[in-house]
């Protein structure tokens, strides 16, 4: 019983942690932004980073203290890769407009840590994508 | 996710002009008033982003298959349903808010060449890809 549960620890923090590393990473650059293209540029991508936060943790949470229904992970894990999904269109924008500052290394590593946290959750929800 | 692609952006006519168009409005309309800023200037913004995403996506692959075909086709006509929504808007920016000549000029001259490149490209798709099964 405690291997399993030690095993669930490391799927737990295996996306968790994928996540945490991307928001760390944007909200620090995301600072940099001066003040005025802060409320287009940042904001956005910072409010739906957040909703993010909470939804993951909920799941996380739900899954190991409540025990959720394995059937409602992958709904739940597609919602919050629907949420990430939709901050491409954001990305784009700030690279655009910050064209100069955002050079491609700094852009490529940004889509690792995306595409990281979006495989994890595929492999955690066990999702046919 | 993909990052921006700055050899397209010099390389390709369409992907460079929208670039400088998204960016341009952007310059123009976060040193405008807030209450313009925050109603129809937010609008425009918004509509820019969109026009963005969607001329990006018209050339992220080159279609081989028709359904790769259809697919840019679509967002070639996304594209071109949000520039002609945006030249509303950028009447509403010309008039209200205060912008000297030589952008306004710059802005329009942006968008018209944006919106027939996109035709052009339109025409030449249709040829290109026309064919395909």
């Amino acid at each position: 019983m405690s291997v399993l549960k030690n095993k669930r620890k490391e799927a737990k923090s295996q996306y968790v942690e994928s996540f945490e590393q991307l928001y760390d990473y944007m909200s620090t650059t995301l600072i940099s932004i001066p003040k005025r293209k802060h409320e287009f540029l940042a904001v956005p991508i910072m409010n739906k980073l957040n909703a993010i936060y909470e939804k993951i943790h909920s799941l996380n949470n739900d899954y190991f203290q409540f025990g959720i229904k394995i059937k409602d992970v992958p709904d739940r894990a597609k919602e919050v890769m629907k949420d990430i999904w939709s901050i491409e269109g954001d990305l784009l924008r700030l690279w655009n407009i910050e064209y100069k500052k955002y050079t491609t290394d700094k852009m490529t590593h940004c889509v690792t840590l995306f595409n990281d946290m979006l495989h994890k959750m595929i492999n955690y929800g066990n999702l046919n994508i | 996710m993909f990052v921006l692609d700055k050899n397209a952006i010099k390389n390709v006519e369409f992907i460079g002009t929208m670039s400088k168009l998204h960016r341009e409005l952007y310059r123009i309309i976060i040193s405008t008033p807030a209450y313009f800023r925050e109603t129809r200037g937010g609008l425009l913004l918004k509509l820019a982003d969109e026009a963005l995403y969607e001329v990006y996506m018209t050339n992220r692959r080159i279609p081989k298959t028709k359904k790769q075909a259809d697919k840019r086709a679509e967002h070639l006509a996304a594209s071109m349903d949000i520039l002609n929504k945006m030249q509303v808007s950028m009447i509403s920016l010309f008039n209200i808010a205060n912008i000297d000549d030589k952008c306004k000029k710059y802005l329009s001259y942006l968008l018209t060449k944006e919106i027939k490149l996109l035709n052009g490209l339109k025409k030449s798709d249709e040829k290109l890809y026309g064919d395909l099964t």
